[in-house]
């Protein structure tokens, strides 16, 4: 059997690749970007499409004339949906799975033990060619696709009828409050039925409290209206086909992106709307440079920090945010300033947020646990509130829902209710490691 | 007029098949040194456990590493991406991976040896080939296909960052 030389080294890289440390210089640690892109997943995209599509997305934004350097971003987040599964409505993923179980054991025994071609009804770019060619089996594949393809119409038309709830964005909307608080820059953008969330959350009442001057770009979007700019294709026949299922009022298309035997859908985002060769990549290319150009310098109101610590609930109250660290100091409203971190936002009427964040400072960062926990001050009904635990450099490491039934007053501030603990550890290349631990089971 | 002005199937057909044959004038040369993913291996590991057989216990399947080894014109930077993005697939399809805040350290993971991957010049042309095509042959079995969708599931509503830079450095 022929072995590469480089086959041979490989699991000394691995082994290397996966204990080597991150990189980042400590000067200006807690500045690393200005700008945050945005991205909204479409209908049954897995973790790895929405990141390939983020990473386009950057591509694209670092073309445009005013992009600064590649090294200050822009920092990438993605906002990701698999409400398939969540809601376990017909036409969601776990359909698929019972259809294809089922349809192969019955027609094929060869397809049904080669559950790598399940994934080939994801595709319907028919960018790869099916394999068995001329079997039985291509048959098969072809009619499943075809019956995908029908739920994958059923299931985006059904967000017409029951659009996204803020339950379902909740999260999403406290991770961009917090980086608009930090006077980021926020490009959101979104494809196909990501335009759903994207759109209920630009337009939550709460949500523009927080961040007026986030910037948005619509793409292949299924919507009725929007205020937003956006690049929707007179040819991609999914959003047509959509527009078909659902009569009423409907956005009309800005552009004509010619076929493509890549994507015969024409609603891919990488292979039609981002494809170098074609019109729609100039078109979002410059959507964004229009973006750059007007948008205001940032205010921050809160202060980035190698950790923080964003609460916020839905109804107007005082909840308040309790960190306790290491030497025990506790920070809360009643103490502002610990040894490493400070609550730099403090709301008493309103639905937060409430922020705490770890100085930049490394020298000031002590290592050991830190308790991050809530007390319900004050309460006229119960509330629902968010708490999300972010690094600088790896955004959301922790996010927790909870429910606050009676308001406690000072008497809780005196034990207030852990919901996360972080373990802090200083690394050899002055960084930190962070591991996070639900105090609740 | 609606600019969604149905194509005769015929003519779409032609349009297609034109566009198809003049393809290799209007696109842009991909980089010289892109590769693109082999076929599926000949025999991949259907056995009934979601981990499957890793001799040398690296993290990544052996039949999975083996499928990686097979391309031996890549450099070894490129393989050393693929492995590490294997390696996280494979975390993917194991039963820890369906709860949320383990779901969410896999994500940013995930989402780093992704970019690690896209940033090796062999395989950022093809990027989304190579990713796709690991995951199928990761999630192979019915268990492992449910396991990767639980995974998914557990994410619904999440968000995550990706490193600042497309580079092998960030973790």
């Amino acid at each position: 059997m022929h072995t590469s030389p480089a086959a041979l080294l490989r699991p000394l890289f691995l082994i290397g690749a996966l204990l080597a440390p991150t990189v980042v210089p400590a000067a200006n640690a807690c500045q690393p970007y200005h700008y945050v892109l945005g991205f909204f997943n479409g209908v049954w995209n897995l973790p790895d499409d929405a990141n390939q599509s983020a990473l386009a997305l950057r591509e694209v934004w670092q073309e445009t004339r005013f992009a600064p350097t590649r090294h200050s971003g822009p920092a990438l987040e993605v906002f990701y949906n698999q409400s398939g599964l969540r809601r376990g409505r017909s036409g969601a993923l776990e359909d698929l799975v019972e259809v294809f179980a089922q349809r192969s054991r019955e027609l094929n025994s060869l397809l049904a033990k080669e559950w790598e071609r399940f994934w080939d009804l994801l595709e319907h770019d028919g960018a790869e060619a099916l394999p068995w060619q001329g079997s039985a089996a291509v048959s098969l594949l072809r009619h499943l696709r075809d019956s995908a393809w029908a739920n994958y119409v059923r299931w985006s038309s059904s967000w017409w009828a029951q659009p996204p709830t803020p339950q379902d964005y909740a999260h999403h909307q406290a991770r961009i409050t917090a980086l608009h608080l930090q006077g980021k820059a926020l490009y959101l953008t979104a494809h196909s039925q990501g335009n759903f969330f994207m759109q209920r959350l630009l337009q939550d009442p709460l949500a523009l409290q927080h961040y007026p001057q986030v910037k948005a770009l619509h793409l292949a979007p299924p919507l009725a209206h929007t205020q937003h700019p956006y690049v929707l294709s007179g040819n991609d026949a999914v959003i047509r086909a959509l527009f078909n299922a659902t009569p009423g009022a409907r956005l009309a298309p800005n552009l004509s992106i010619p076929y493509s035997a890549r994507d015969p859908s024409g609603h891919a985002l990488l292979d039609t709307y981002l494809d170098p060769a074609r019109i729609g990549r100039q078109a979002v290319r410059n959507a964004m440079q229009s973006a750059q150009q007007h948008f205001p310098p940032p205010t921050a109101k809160a202060a980035p920090g190698w950790l923080t610590a964003t609460l916020v609930w839905d109804q107007p109250a005082d909840l308040d945010l309790h960190v306790t660290e290491p030497d025990g100091q506790r920070v809360f409203y009643g103490r502002r300033s610990g040894n490493s971190g400070h609550l730099d936002l403090d709301d008493r009427i309103g639905t937060g947020p409430e922020h705490y964040h770890l100085s930049c400072d490394l020298s000031r960062v002590q290592a050991g646990r830190y308790t991050i926990a809530v007390n319900p001050y004050a309460l006229s009904a119960p509330r629902t509130a968010r708490l999300q635990i972010a690094s600088l450099h790896h955004g959301v490491l922790a996010a927790a829902t909870w429910r606050a039934l009676h308001a406690q007053g000072s008497a809780g501030d005196a034990a207030p209710l852990p919901l996360y603990y972080v373990d802090v550890r200083h690394t050899p290349a002055r960084q930190l490691d962070f591991s996070v631990v639900a105090a609740q089971p | 007029m609606s600019f969604f002005t149905p194509f005769p199937r015929p003519v779409l057909f032609i349009v297609l098949a034109l566009l198809a044959a003049c393809g290799d004038d209007s696109s842009p040369s991909p980089a010289d040194s892109a590769q693109a993913p082999q076929a599926f291996p000949a025999s991949l590991d259907r056995t009934d456990t979601l981990a499957g057989l890793d001799h040398n216990l690296n993290g990544v399947r052996d039949d999975v590493e083996q499928w990686i080894n097979s391309h031996t014109t890549l450099s070894l930077s490129a393989q050393q991406a693929l492995l590490r993005y294997a390696h996280v697939m494979q975390q993917t399809v194991l039963a820890a991976a369906q709860q949320p805040p383990q779901a969410l350290a896999l994500a940013r993971q995930q989402a780093s040896a992704q970019a690690c991957l896209t940033s090796q010049a062999e395989l950022k042309p093809n990027a989304v080939a190579w990713s796709r095509r690991l995951r199928q042959i990761t999630a192979n079995t019915e268990a492992r296909v449910r396991a990767h969708l639980a995974y998914s599931a557990a994410l619904d509503g999440q968000s995550w960052s990706l490193p600042l830079q497309e580079d092998c450095h960030a973790h």
